[in-house]
Formats: structure tokens, sequence, C-alpha cells
């Protein structure tokens, strides 16, 4: 995949969509091959160091937004930046005001301080767009990101995605049953068994 | 409404059940046993004590006076023997042992018993044979070999006990005890009856007490004779007690002591149930989804209602049944404790009554604690399967109370019958009710408090566990509560025990080193003052007269008790030990009314002579300024006028009395002599004992710091207690604590795949957990020692000087010591969920 591309990968249940997006994400080690992100080897680095590489570089964005339960909408924004290495890490009240501008692009100014149960499941995947592009990855992993919610919020949620998304030049891949949400992509990956079918674009 | 539906949702939800709210009914399973266990315990020692009735008076019956047994009685004794009822004569009273040559001693009770005593039971004596050389006047035999460690002595030591000079010839145990503080304050010294005769220490103005053991032999009816015999001496202030009155007010002793006991039993029943409601709260919460997935597939609400409550029942009584059973083995276990000396055969019966009372109490409160939940099962729509915010649908006000109201309406009965009295009950009940109020408030304001005012730029691991403070379903307000409770009754005794100990260490402090002479002799008033003067000291001796109330303002004796029963005239029956005394002694009395002593000469010669009252016994005797009482000493009528009364300090160790005499006034009466030596330091204290036991060896020589060992090792033991009934109710909160966790558990392992997700250490994520763990005792530490502050200010307010220190380092311990338990306790359970691979994440949703 190229730098700043975007990939859709479709394919019916249990084809292995999760399970490539787990590889690509260094959630999992594969049983075979290798995984490259930018320069890093993937394949050949210990749990630990994978973590490290997901807080610098990777974002996610769930089907059922995962919020921390107890976090408000604001901490949970700012999470990802507080896991960045120090050397990286910006001052607390830079990762404030970030967190902030990023709830504010989602449209969620007015939500900051609530707890996720107490927001719509279209406000949960906002701010969990907003969490994914806190600390800027340079890849951003979306599963099903609009799985969970009506056509309306799940317009909001995709446009919010596209727009950050634009102004980052971050590489975008998304796991979606959805085919116009695939249809976004510039590339849409199928999977069937387990196995990569011929390409359309 | 139990059909077949009913019956399977039940067995499918049981399992569910009981890994979510079981280990909660574990905390209130404690509880019950404790309860158990005590009331078992109480029926044992009744029923022990009623079938060993005669061993633990040391007869059937037994007579006894505070002053010698006057001729009738002397008479009857002689004429019951005659006719073949066995009769023993003894006498018991506090004196001092020390030994000879040697500095230091112990207050200890002297019993002098005739040959033959005791008349019920097998004495247990070491070395075998010991026994019948004491009673034949060879020396000492003691209840307990510890207080020979304490003098420094072995057995076959001489000692000098008041003025016997005998050597200890062993221990003696299965003899009569003496009842409450007497056994606490001073260790049993047996001598023959003769010995102690012999030594003078039974003689007019002494403080002992007189005794005659009777056995009218069996078959003979022994409270016929009782009553004959109290008919018989009444007004010679002779009481007759049976065998079974005193295993009866040994029992109720007991059981004091079991229904106190009991009401932290009580209190960790609550405790854990509270968790239960709390647990049941949030399974019902995660159940609506799928209740009301039932309710469109056409369930009907009474019949899963009915499944749901059921399913309480079964945990509530699984929990209280099994708490029943614990309790019974507790019970058996009691016996065995080391160092449980009991005056008769405890043996431990399963004890049916306070089984079905541990268990309905325990299912019945527990139940209570979940219905709020369970009512609400009722409420849910089947509209919530479709859209989330349709299940949202909150009880009415009228339930909440009502349910408020059945859950202190049951705390009070409970505890009334706990300590089987109404009043109590209810002010225990309240201030039971309001200590988990309090805690709970407290608990609420930090859980709301503590996320705002931590700031945003505070470290993730801090507001991750001030975060998880109000996690959704994390129940930490019932760990907080549960936890707080123990802390708060430790602090409680770390603070008042404090207290106590600097009460204790300033009474050390004072200058010089004071004891107490008593047992004077008239005719060794002079030689006692004599020999002080040789050391530069003087000392105030105090005559001590026995008397009795003859009469008060005209009124006869016999009128004035007129319809009071046996225990409420204490104050007019009891034998006074009064002394005449020219000033007030301004360190520990007050006059409030009156004056004190009227030297003026218009005072009208030959009158009544003056008193001056305590004022505490002036009011319970209904007298005042210008009353006049009768006395009786030693068979004289003497009339007195009150002409002040005074308040005294008790609290103090000097010789302090309930009627005072203006000078003079006793002179001739035969009495003892007491006073308070001021020696500047140990050494002259000590010449001056070893002078008084050569000299006077009848005279007891008490060394103030002895009498403070005494209290301190009271404090001890009291505190020993405390301390056990603290660990409990903290392993309670510990239960509850666990339970709490493990709840979460699946909650928490989804977090941590998030986080580990989002590209959290393996670190980050443990100081997460961490910092949720102190944070949670940590709060329930400091909620606790707050309350402690506030409830034990009241407490040394209303029952010593106030606080007079606050020992913080204490304190602040038992507060860290919260925080570092719940986080060690709590790895047990965290550690695990904290292991799991980033991929459940992803997985979960799938």
């Amino acid at each position: 995949m190229e730098s700043g591309s975007r990939t859709a990968i479709t394919g019916p249940s249990g084809s292995g969509k999760t399970t490539l997006l787990g590889i690509m994400a260094g959630l999992e080690a594969p049983s075979s091959g290798r995984v490259r992100l930018g320069q890093t080897e993937l394949t050949s680095c210990t749990e630990e160091e994978r973590a490290g590489f997901r807080a610098r570089h990777v974002g996610f964005v769930f089907q059922t937004f995962h919020l921390l339960p107890a976090f408000s909408a604001l901490d949970n924004v700012q999470v990802p930046l507080e896991l960045l290495p120090r050397d990286r890490r910006p001052a607390p009240r830079e990762i404030r005001a970030r967190a902030l501008e990023l709830l504010a692009r989602v449209g969620l100014s007015h939500r900051t301080s609530h707890l996720p149960h107490e927001l719509s499941g279209g406000e949960q995947q906002r701010v969990a767009v907003a969490r994914a592009f806190a600390a800027r990855p340079r890849i951003l992993f979306s599963d099903e990101p609009t799985g969970n919610l009506d056509r309306e919020s799940g317009v909001r949620v995709v446009e919010a995605l596209e727009s950050l998304n634009a102004e980052t030049g971050t590489t975008l891949v998304t796991v979606t049953h959805d085919l116009e949400l695939a249809a976004r992509s510039e590339r849409v990956v199928r999977l069937r068994g387990g196995r990569l079918e011929p390409e359309t674009s | 409404m139990i059909d077949g539906f009913t019956r399977r949702l039940l067995a499918r939800e049981l399992r569910a059940g009981v890994r979510r709210i079981g280990a909660f009914t574990l905390a209130a399973a404690l509880g019950v046993a404790i309860l158990v266990a005590l009331r078992s315990l109480q029926t044992d020692v009744e029923m022990g004590a009623l079938a060993e009735a005669s061993q633990i008076l040391g007869g059937d019956l037994r007579l006894q006076s505070s002053s010698p047994f006057p001729e009738l009685a002397l008479s009857t004794l002689d004429s019951l023997s005659a006719a073949g009822v066995e009769v023993v004569r003894g006498a018991s009273l506090a004196s001092v042992a020390a030994v000879p040559g040697r500095n230091g001693s112990r207050l200890v009770q002297l019993l002098g018993v005739g040959p033959g005593f005791p008349l019920a039971g097998d004495v247990r004596d070491e070395p075998r044979g010991s026994w019948d050389r004491v009673l034949a006047g060879e020396g000492f035999a003691v209840g307990d070999l510890a207080v020979l460690d304490q003098l420094g002595i072995q057995v076959g030591d001489t000692v000098a006990v008041g003025g016997l000079r005998l050597p200890v010839l062993g221990s003696a145990r299965g003899l009569p005890v003496e009842p409450g503080i007497q056994t606490l304050v001073g260790a049993p010294f047996f001598a023959a009856l003769s010995q102690v005769q012999a030594g003078g220490l039974l003689g007019p103005g002494s403080v002992a007490r007189h005794r005659a053991y009777l056995s009218p032999g069996s078959g003979e009816d022994v409270d016929a004779l009782a009553l004959h015999l109290t008919e018989r001496l009444e007004g010679s202030g002779v009481r007759v007690r049976t065998a079974r009155e005193e295993a009866e007010s040994l029992a109720e002793a007991f059981g004091y002591l079991a229904r106190f006991l009991g009401l932290v039993g009580l209190t960790g029943l609550l405790l854990g149930a509270v968790g239960v409601g709390s647990a049941v709260r949030s399974f019902i919460a995660d159940r609506v989804p799928s209740i009301a997935v039932l309710r469109c597939l056409g369930a009907r609400t009474s019949s899963i209602g009915a499944a749901y409550l059921l399913l309480a029942v079964v945990l509530g009584g699984g929990g209280a049944v099994l708490g029943a059973a614990l309790g019974v083995g507790l019970q058996h276990l009691v016996p065995i404790i080391p160092g449980l000396e009991l005056p008769f055969a405890l043996e431990p019966q399963l004890r049916w009554g306070a089984v079905w009372a541990g268990v309905g109490i325990g299912a019945w409160v527990t139940l209570l604690a979940s219905l709020g939940p369970l009512l609400r099962v009722r409420r849910i729509s089947p509209m919530a399967a479709l859209r989330r915010s349709a299940e949202d649908a909150t009880g009415s006000r009228l339930e909440a109370w009502g349910l408020v109201g059945a859950l202190l309406l049951t705390l009070l009965v409970v505890v009334s019958l706990q300590v089987a009295d109404l009043w109590s009950g209810l002010w225990i009940s309240l201030g039971l009710a309001a200590a988990l109020g309090a805690l709970a408030g407290l608990a609420a304001l930090l859980a709301w408090g503590l996320p705002r005012i931590v700031s945003g730029s505070a470290p993730l691991a801090v507001r991750q566990g001030v975060a998880a403070l109000n996690r959704p379903g994390g129940q930490s307000r019932v760990t907080i509560l549960a936890l707080g409770f123990g802390t708060f009754l430790l602090a409680g005794v770390v603070l008042v025990e404090a207290n106590f100990r600097d009460a204790l260490t300033l009474e050390r402090e004072r200058d010089g080193d004071p004891a107490i002479l008593f047992d004077i002799q008239e005719d060794q008033v002079a030689r006692v003052q004599g020999l002080l003067r040789e050391e530069g000291l003087s000392i105030e001796l105090l005559p001590l007269v026995p008397g009795r109330i003859q009469e008060i303002d005209g009124q006869p004796l016999d009128r004035l008790l007129e319809g009071r029963a046996q225990s409420d005239g204490w104050a007019y029956r009891r034998l006074y030990r009064n002394t005449e005394r020219a000033s007030l002694d301004p360190l520990s009395e007050e006059v409030v009314a009156g004056e004190w002593w009227n030297s003026s000469p218009d005072r009208e010669p030959g009158g009544p002579v003056e008193i001056s009252v305590e004022v505490e016994l002036a009011e319970e005797l209904g007298l005042d300024v210008g009353s006049r009482v009768t006395w009786d000493i030693q068979g004289l009528p003497v009339s007195s006028v009150v002409t002040s009364l005074r308040t005294v300090e008790w609290g103090t160790f000097r010789p302090n009395f309930f009627v005072v005499f203006e000078p003079g006034a006793l002179e001739g009466a035969p009495s003892t002599w007491m006073g308070l030596l001021n020696a500047p330091d140990a050494e002259v204290a000590r010449r001056i004992q070893a002078q008084v036991a050569t000299e006077m060896p009848n005279v007891s020589f008490l060394d103030l710091t002895t009498l403070l060992d005494t209290l301190e090792d009271l404090t001890n033991r009291t505190t020993r207690v405390f301390r056990f009934l603290t660990a409990f109710l903290l392993a309670v909160g510990a239960l509850v604590l666990l339970a709490a966790l493990l709840n979460t558990r699946l909650e928490r392992r989804r977090e941590t795949a998030l986080l580990r997700t989002l590209g959290a250490s393996s670190a980050v994520v443990r100081r997460g957990a961490l910092a949720e763990l102190v944070l949670l005792g940590g709060v329930a530490g400091v909620v606790g020692v707050v309350l402690a502050l506030l409830a034990g200010t009241v407490f040394l307010e209303l029952a010593f000087d106030g606080v007079q220190v606050i020992p913080w380092w204490g304190l602040g311990a038992v507060a860290l010591g919260m925080a570092l338990g719940a986080a060690l306790v709590g790895a047990l359970v965290v550690g695990k969920a904290l292991r799991v691979s980033p991929m459940d994440a992803l997985r979960a949703e799938s």
C-alpha cells in the first residue's frame, strides 16, 4: 500500500478480514510471511516493541467504538497522545488543546466532559475518530466504522474520517461490508476464504 | 407464577448469577457465621453453666456478707450443720502480694477457704496433692501460675499476701471464680481460712467478704432451703445465693459479651448484603437487553421477575446456609482456644435455634438488599430490545421509600433482638445507619470530587485510577463502604487506645513514686507516721469505718426499700466505708452545694454530726443539704446531717469516698487506716516498703505503678478483642473488594486489550490498574479515618476528658495500610486480566 492511499477490504463474514487487519496493524503475529510498515519489520518485533510502534504510528476505529468507559470524551481523545514516548509527547496543555480541537472538528465541542454511556452511538464513533487521529498516525485502520450506526450518523462519521484524512495524508485501511463506503476508496481488495480475489479499482 | 419457563430461566441464569453475585454473598456469609457461632456458644455456656452450677459456686448455696456473720447467721449455720447439711466457711478480700526482700508487688484476690472446700466439682491441683496441703494451712495455691512469673518467683518460694507469709505450693484449677472485674484485676491466691483469720485480715474494719458454702445433700430441695435462709436472715446483711442464680448470672455476663460481639457480625452481614444488592443491580442492568428480547418473544413479566427473584433467594439463602455451617465450625473451635479457662466444661452442640435464626436473618437481609433492582425487572419494556433509551425505566418514589423503610425497620428489629432491648436497639441502629450513611456520603463526595480536582495534566495512570472510581457497574462505592467501615473501627481503636495510654503515661510521669498503704491497724498509725518522719515525709492517714444506712429523714430502711427490686436499692443496702477528714482534696473534689464543715460556735452541741455526700449518690438516695441520715456503725446508731454535696473525680488514683464525716465524728469507732504516700523517688519508696514489710507485715503497700501495670494489662486484653473484631470486618471488606474486582474482570480485559491496541506498553497498563486499587483502598482509608476522628472525638468527650492526643502516625499508617492492602489483595484478581492480547479488542465485536 502506498503512503497516503485509501484502501477498502471487503468480503463475506468469516473470510478473514479482521485477521488480515490485525496482522497488518501488528496486533497479531502471522504464522508465516512478513509485515512491513514504513521502515519497520513488524514480524520481527516483540509485542512490547509493536505496542510502542502502534502508539507512534497507528490509529484505530472499531465497529463498536471501544471508548474507555470511565473516561470522558476529552480524556479518550487525549489517551493516544499520552501514550507517545516521552521525547515525542507534547506538553499537557498542548495535548488538551489538540484533543479539544479534534473534538471540535468532529462536531462535539459541546460534549467534551461526557462519559461514553452518556453519548449516542454516532457521537461515540466520532469521538473514536477524533481519538484515532490524535497522535497523527501514519496509518489508520478502521473496522466497519459505520456498521453499528444508522445512515445519517454513518454519513457524519465518514465525513469526519475523510476530512481529517485529507488534511493529514494518513494512509487509510477500511474493512467494510458497505459497498458504498468501499467505493469511496481508491482501491478495493476482496477476500474470500482467506484469499485475495483479483482487484478492481 | 413459577412455571416451567421460570424454572428453566432460573437454571440458565444460576451459573452466571453465582459468578457475578456469589462472592458478595460470601461476605454476607461471614457475618452470618459470627452470629450463628456466638448464639450457639451463648446456649452452650448457659447449658454448661446450669449443668455444673454447683461447681461454679463451690456448693449448692452460698451465704455472703461484707461484715463478719452476725450471731443469728452463725447459730443458723450450726443448726444446719447438725442437721446434716455440709457447711464450709470462707472469705475473700483484695490484697497485695509481694516477695519478702524484693521489690514489686501485685494486686491479688486472697481467698480463705475451710476444710472440705469446694463442696462440688473436682479441683485440678498441680502438683497433685498440693490442694490438701493448702487446706491444711501449709501454704498458698494460685489460680494461675502466670502470677508467679510476674512476681519473679517459682512454686516453693515464699510470698507475703496481706500479713501471711507462706510458700506457694502449686496451682489449683476448677475452683469457683470471683465474678466480674475482680478476676481481671487480681489473680486469685487460695489459703486456709484459719491462716487468713490468724493473720488478722478478717477483723473489724476489714474489707473482706465473709462467706459460707452449703450443700444440703442429694434429694434435698435447695430452693426451699434458700428461701428459708433468706427469710430468716433478712436485715442481717447476709445475702443468700443459689448455684442456679450464680450460673445464670455468669451466663448472663457471657450473654452481654456475645450480644455485643454479635453486633459486629451483624454489621458484617449488612456490609455483605449491601454488596449483594449492588451486584444484583449491575447484573440486572446487564440483563436488560436479553430480558427485553424475552419480553418481545412473549415471556410474561411475572415469569421473568419470579425467575430473578428466585435467583436472589437461592443465592441469599445459599450464602446464609454456608455462613451458618461456617458458624457451627467456628463454635466448635472456641473450646480449643489456648488459655480459655472456664469454670465448667464447654461442650459445643448443634444449636438449631441459633442456626435457623442466623439463616433467617442472613437470607432476609440479603434478599431485602437486592429487592430494589429485582423490582426493576418488571418495568423493563420490550422496546428496550429496539431502542436503548427505553431501558431506563426508573422506579417509583413510593417503592424506593418503602424499601428504605423496610431496611431500616429490619435493622431496628434485628439489632434490638441482638441486644435484647428496644431502646438500646434504637440507638445502636441509628448509630449504625448514621455511620454507614456518613461513609457512603463521604465516599460519594470523594468519587465525585476527585475527577474534578485531578486535572487533565495529571499522569495517565492517576487519571485512570480516579476515573475508575466512577466505573459504570464497578461497585466502587460499595467497596469503599465495606473497606471504609473496617478502617473506621480500626482507626477508632487506634485513636481511643492512644488516648487511654496517654492518660496512663501521664499518671506514670507524675513526680515521685506514689503508693497506697492500707490495712493499717489503729495501734500502728503512730508507727507508720514515725517511720515516714524518719524519711522526712508526711502522710495523711484516713480511718476506714464500715457502716450501713439505718434511716433517712426518719424513715427506716425497710420503708425506704418498699416496692424496690433487689437490684434497685444498692445505694441503700451497700456497706459504706466512710472516713473523716478536715479538708477537701483539692485535686479531686469540689463542693457544689452547701458548705464544708461549719465550724461556727453557735452550733448546737450534741446534735447530729455533719457529713458531705458525693453528688450522684445523693441523687440516688434522694438526699439534699439538710437531709438527716442515721448510720449503723458496728451496731451503734450515729445521726448525721448532710451539710454539703461534692463532685468527686473517681478516675484519679487518690483515696476517694462517697461519704466523708466531719473530723472527730468517727473517733472511737473500730477502723483500719489508709493513706496515700508520695515518695520522692523509687529508691525511697522501696526503703519504706521493705521497712513496713518487716515491722508491720499485715500492712499492705501497693505501689501505684503496679496498679498502672494492671490497668495496662486490662487495656491490652480489651484492645486485643477489638483488634480481632476489626480484623473480621476488614476480611468482609476484602471479600467485597475481591467480589467487585471479579465482577469487572471482563470489562477490565476489554479495557486492557483496547489500551494495548492503542499502543500502551504493559507497564502503562499495570500502573493504571495499580493506581485504581491504591485509590480505592486509599479513599476507603481516608474516609474511615475521618469518620473515626469524628466519632472518636464524641466518644472521648463523653467517656473521658476529650481528645488529648491524635495519633497522626498511627492513623496515617491505617489509611496507607488500606491503600497498600487493597493493591495487594486486588493484584490477585486484576493481574490475570492484564495479560490479554490486543487482538481481543477487535475480536470482541465479532
